[in-house]
């Protein structure tokens, strides 16, 4: 009796695993067809814009997108460590630099599709009533928050613009560096911080935060975001198609209603 | 490699102040819980079990809402004295995180201990005439002392590795509150593979080395 309980245990625990299986593999299964499944690793600032515009491209194309956001660099270690990502898409050129020097992105599908700005950001319930950069040394402004500049595109600009304002050493100790643009936004839109530092495109259209200033672009490098398609993509006509949906009128009109400034 | 010094110096800061509020406040709780009656006392073990369960994050949530800035006791203090006192993305939210997190280990690791003190020692001294705080301090914590210094360890071990409460209450500040258990995130999300090995046998041979001191101590994990 106890043989047989444990040969039905042991049966309808395999059953579920290779159900579980079977939903986790590459495809799922859309109105009884299977639909393509397209893996976007994409900077975290592009989320907002990225899931406005992936419906519409599903539809057209009867693909699945799953999106990973996160800090470019840490995607970048991600994609070098085997992850498995089809279209990358990063809010710098430095991390698509080394992705291809590692020919784990194809060059041709390369393009610069977007540019941004760095803003100073307050709560928008904020009584500090800060007019610029250089305010941020005042005692009043207890933390400000920006992205850990190993991995954090914004957080490197943001380093860059102290740095050549002067203020990057008396900033230093205020600073609370985070993993990613979401977390920074996340920071200074519930006051845990007096002030952040990360792209205007993150503050654009939410309510949450007020822009005080956007730093003169003379004073950090451009900041280019690209978008590849890897070269370990199963399915690089649909990566390739997505590339292009991107880099459209249609894609550059969701970009720039997001606060991202657009390439000639 | 870059230096572990300072993840390796935070952490142990953070675990050696953490344990010893976990000694006072977990011997104090474990005292009250085994050696009084009153109402709501199993509710009380309740509560201060949940860490012990909970998802670290979880319990790392809860810890927010209460320090955060718009937190209940971030809005309090803002409210009476028109203070903005946050120990959010310090060394102390670490140790606040540790603490909360170890402090179950050590109540019921001391309270198995206090109870299993014969308790016609408690009645002698007692009727020689001794206070109740005078017979706790010299009779039953003595008595107990292998029991609590077993949940001593066990709270360090514990607070040494927190990880999920700390990421969330302290964030991960390098050169400020990256601790070792979230240095070696780090190293793994960053594919430095030999860093995070470095530290991460550290981590086994003082947790292995813990267990086994605190195990020799009692029977604790009975």
């Amino acid at each position: 009796m106890r043989l047989r309980n444990a040969i039905a245990a042991v049966a309808a625990g395999l059953t579920l695993l290779v159900l579980a299986g079977c939903a986790n593999a590459g495809a799922s299964p859309k109105n009884g067809r299977v639909s393509p499944e397209l893996r976007v690793a994409a900077a975290a600032t592009l989320r907002q814009a990225f899931e406005e515009l992936a419906p519409t491209f599903e539809r057209k194309n009867g693909a699945n997108i799953t999106f990973d956001f996160g800090a470019s660099g840490m995607l970048q270690r991600q994609i070098e460590g085997g992850a498995p990502v089809d279209v990358f898409a990063s809010a710098g050129a430095k991390q698509m630099d080394a992705l291809l020097a590692e020919s784990l992105v194809d060059s041709a599908t390369v393009a610069p599709f977007a540019s941004n700005r760095l803003a100073l950001v307050v709560p928008a319930n904020s009584t500090l009533a800060l007019t610029g950069f250089r305010d941020l040394v005042s005692k009043r402004v207890v933390r400000v928050a920006t992205g850990n500049p190993e991995s954090a595109p914004h957080g490197a600009t943001a380093f860059e613009v102290l740095d050549g304002l002067g203020l990057l050493d008396a900033l230093r100790p205020k600073l609370v560096l985070t993993q990613n643009a979401g977390q920074t936004f996340d920071y200074v839109a519930r006051g845990e911080v007096s002030a952040a530092l990360v792209y205007v495109s993150e503050a654009t259209g939410r309510s949450e935060v007020k822009v005080v200033s956007v730093a003169d672009p003379s004073l950090h490098k451009p900041i280019r975001y690209e978008i590849g398609v890897t070269t370990g993509a199963p399915d690089s006509t649909l990566a390739t198609a997505f590339v292009t949906y991107i880099t459209s009128a249609e894609g550059r009109a969701v970009l720039k209603k997001h606060g991202f400034v657009l390439l000639q | 490699m870059q230096s572990m010094s300072f993840p390796f110096r935070l952490s142990m800061q953070v675990a050696i102040v953490s344990t010893l509020l976990v000694a006072v406040v977990g011997t104090a709780l474990a005292y009250v819980l085994a050696r009084r009656r009153f109402p709501g006392r199993e509710l009380l073990d309740t509560f201060v079990t949940l860490p012990l369960v909970f998802p670290p994050v979880v319990t790392g949530y809860y810890l927010v809402g209460l320090v955060g800035r718009r937190g209940v006791l971030g809005r309090a203090l803002h409210a009476a004295f028109g203070i903005e006192v946050s120990v959010m993305f310090t060394w102390y939210a670490a140790v606040l995180a540790a603490f909360t997190i170890s402090l179950p280990l050590m109540v019921k690791t001391a309270r198995a201990a206090i109870e299993s003190v014969d308790t016609e020692m408690i009645d002698a001294s007692a009727l020689l005439g001794r206070t109740e705080a005078e017979t706790a301090l010299r009779v039953v914590l003595p008595l107990a002392g292998k029991g609590i210094m077993a949940g001593v360890m066990l709270a360090f071990a514990r607070a040494l590795g927190e990880f999920g409460a700390t990421v969330m209450l302290a964030g991960n500040i390098p050169g400020r509150t990256n601790t070792m258990p979230l240095e070696i995130y780090n190293a793994v999300l960053y594919g430095d593979w030999r860093r995070a090995t470095v530290m991460v046998l550290f981590f086994t041979v003082v947790s292995v080395a813990l267990l086994l001191a605190a195990g020799r101590l009692g029977r604790v994990l009975a």
